[in-house]
């Protein structure tokens, strides 16, 4: 079973993400800033993280850079409600990016796909 | 060279005057140079005809001297020779004096008053005196006079001197020069003139010109740079440096300018960028739960909760385009507001109560202080409780279980302050001076709040200014927070 975390400060999207990949067989966890992101890297090994870029005091790009220090294993798919070209200038070098006003299913496969890699 | 440019009018402007400048100096100096010269040429004439005068004046005090026997040795002399007046063999005769003066190139004559030549020198052609009197229009020689006679090819001036010089005159001694010389010379000069006129004016138009390119360089490139600047390309600025004190401002005046448009470009840029990200969340929390209510079938609660939740997210959408609109409104249409006499402490007081139900859901015991029974201002009140409702939500939101939120009512002479003190969260710092800008958010104090627009505090901020207030904030972390606000108090 494969470990994902979300980080996201929006409390609805944590909530649906979690329950959808939940249902598609994910082990969940999730994060509202960078000190529990950070708590949970630490203690769970996590597969693939969902980033969210824009969130209040550490945003998204920071996170990624610790990412990339510090977890060089976990994959990052950056969702984000900004374009994907948009999210392309904030975060450089992610798996995959996702808008999130596309659909779910979309998702779905950039997981898979970022997951099978 | 396009004629109606700058450089060319200024260049033409340049020589215009500087041509006019130098012809009238050169006309001055020329003149006056022509002026000096034929008193000059007078002068000496004079001084050559008194001599003559002289001379023969004093031949005749000698007794065995007479007028005949002067006349006869003067006509003589002065015909002897077929060239110049030659007074050589006179020189025995005590005519030292005038064999001293250089009397070549001149011609002497004598003539009666009424113009007879009684002698002359070779050189004259006995007719020019004749030719003098009818130039002059008169019939008879009365007194000293200078004469210019012009002849086919040559121009004299004459002077024609009385002898005996006192008492009755019977004779008048003429003594001439040619004027070929000084009009040579002045033809020359007027030559001279006119070429070097020409040349400094073309010179100095082609100095002009380089001048004018290097002033008018910097206009050019402000030109260039202007061509270059798009709306997605502002980072070019004008070159500025060797520049003259007026260009540099001009130069200056115009980088600030784009510095103004690049920064104002930049907030447009990143407003519609949060815009559209505020716009976007609730959106994509709509379809991503509606999408995952649909993948197969959920029970009727489940359903029930979605709707709720979708709902949740059009309440929230509203809020921000009616925010959006109040913020622009506020921003750039003053006129919307209408204020009216609003008596601050019962305003608050129902504020107060309405926020103590809500608050009392948190635990939260809300204290209304004041000690001043009325304070009135001039106020939008719409929109005044649109600020102290903002206000207070914050204060309940950031404020754990249990805690207090106090709004207290102060007044000095001219200023009514109100303050909202809450025992949340604080803010630190940093954040102090980011809260009022807009859509800036910070962390929420319970994860399962959802986030504000960050439109609020920015909101708060525009309305305290409509009213000519301000709004002060101090914080401690851990501790809470005091929002001041001071609004000018109406005098009755």
């Amino acid at each position: 079973m494969k470990n994902i975390l979300i980080i996201d400060d929006e409390p609805k999207i944590r909530e649906i993400y979690n329950k959808l990949l939940t249902e598609h067989g994910f082990k969940v966890f999730d994060a509202f800033n960078v000190r529990i992101a950070h708590k949970i890297l630490m203690e769970e090994k996590i597969d693939l993280v969902l980033l969210d870029i824009k969130m209040p005091i550490v945003d998204g790009v920071s996170i990624f850079s610790l990412l990339k220090n510090s977890y060089e294993n976990v994959k990052v798919i950056v969702t984000s409600v900004y374009s994907l070209e948009e999210q392309k200038k904030h975060i450089e070098g992610a798996s995959d990016y996702f808008d999130k006003s596309q659909s779910i299913d979309k998702l779905l496969k950039k997981i898979a796909a970022v997951l099978n890699d | 060279m396009r004629f109606d440019s700058i450089r060319f009018r200024i260049r033409i402007l340049y020589s215009l005057v500087l041509g006019i400048i130098l012809v009238i100096y050169s006309g001055i100096l020329y003149f006056s140079l022509s002026y000096t010269l034929h008193e000059d040429l007078d002068s000496q004439l004079a001084l050559k005809a008194h001599k003559i005068v002289a001379v023969m004046q004093n031949y005749l005090k000698t007794s065995e001297n007479n007028h005949n026997s002067l006349l006869n040795l003067i006509k003589n002399s002065i015909e002897k020779n077929d060239a110049d007046p030659c007074f050589d063999n006179m020189k025995t005769l005590r005519f030292q004096e005038i064999a001293n003066l250089t009397l070549k190139r001149d011609f002497i004559s004598i003539s009666s008053p009424s113009g007879k030549i009684l002698g002359g020198s070779y050189n004259t052609a006995n007719n020019v005196i004749p030719i003098l009197l009818k130039q002059k229009g008169i019939s008879i020689f009365n007194n000293t006079t200078f004469s210019t006679v012009k002849l086919p090819e040559n121009l004299l001036r004459i002077i024609s001197v009385p002898f005996p010089s006192n008492g009755k005159k019977e004779y008048f001694i003429h003594v001439g020069t040619s004027l070929k010389p000084i009009t040579k010379l002045l033809h020359r000069e007027k030559i001279l003139i006119i070429v070097d006129i020409v040349i400094v004016l073309l010179v100095t138009s082609f100095i002009g010109q380089f001048f004018v390119s290097r002033i008018l360089k910097p206009v050019k490139e402000m030109a260039i740079t202007a061509d270059k600047i798009t709306r997605k390309s502002l980072s070019a600025r004008v070159e500025s440096t060797h520049l003259d004190y007026e260009m540099q401002h001009l130069v200056d005046s115009i980088n600030s300018m784009i510095n103004r448009l690049e920064k104002a470009f930049k907030h447009i840029a990143n407003f519609s960028l949060d815009v559209s990200h505020e716009l976007k969340t609730p959106l994509a929390i709509m379809r991503s739960e509606s999408e995952f209510a649909l993948i197969k079938e959920r029970s009727h609660k489940e359903y029930q909760s979605v709707l709720q939740s979708n709902l949740d997210q059009i309440q929230r959408m509203k809020k921000l385009v009616d925010d959006l609109l109040l913020l622009a409104k506020v921003d750039h249409e003053i006129e919307v507001f209408t204020f009216e006499k609003l008596e601050l402490c019962g305003f608050l007081k129902k504020l107060y109560e309405k926020e103590k139900m809500l608050a009392a859901e948190k635990k939260i015991n809300i204290e209304f202080e004041t000690s001043i029974d009325t304070v009135f201002v001039s106020a939008d009140t719409l929109h005044l409780r649109r600020l102290f409702i903002n206000l207070l939500a914050n204060a309940i939101k950031f404020t754990p279980l249990g805690g207090k939120i106090g709004i207290t009512v102060k007044q000095t002479a001219e200023i009514a302050y109100i303050a909202i003190s809450d025992t949340g969260i604080g803010i630190n710092q940093e954040e102090l001076d980011r809260i009022f800008e807009r859509f800036y958010r910070t962390e929420e104090a319970d994860e399962t709040a959802e986030p504000g627009s960050g439109l609020g505090l920015c909101l708060a901020l525009s309305i305290v200014k409509v009213h000519n207030g301000k709004i002060d904030v101090e914080s401690t972390v851990g501790k809470g927070s005091t929002f001041t606000i001071a609004l000018p108090t109406m005098v009755l």
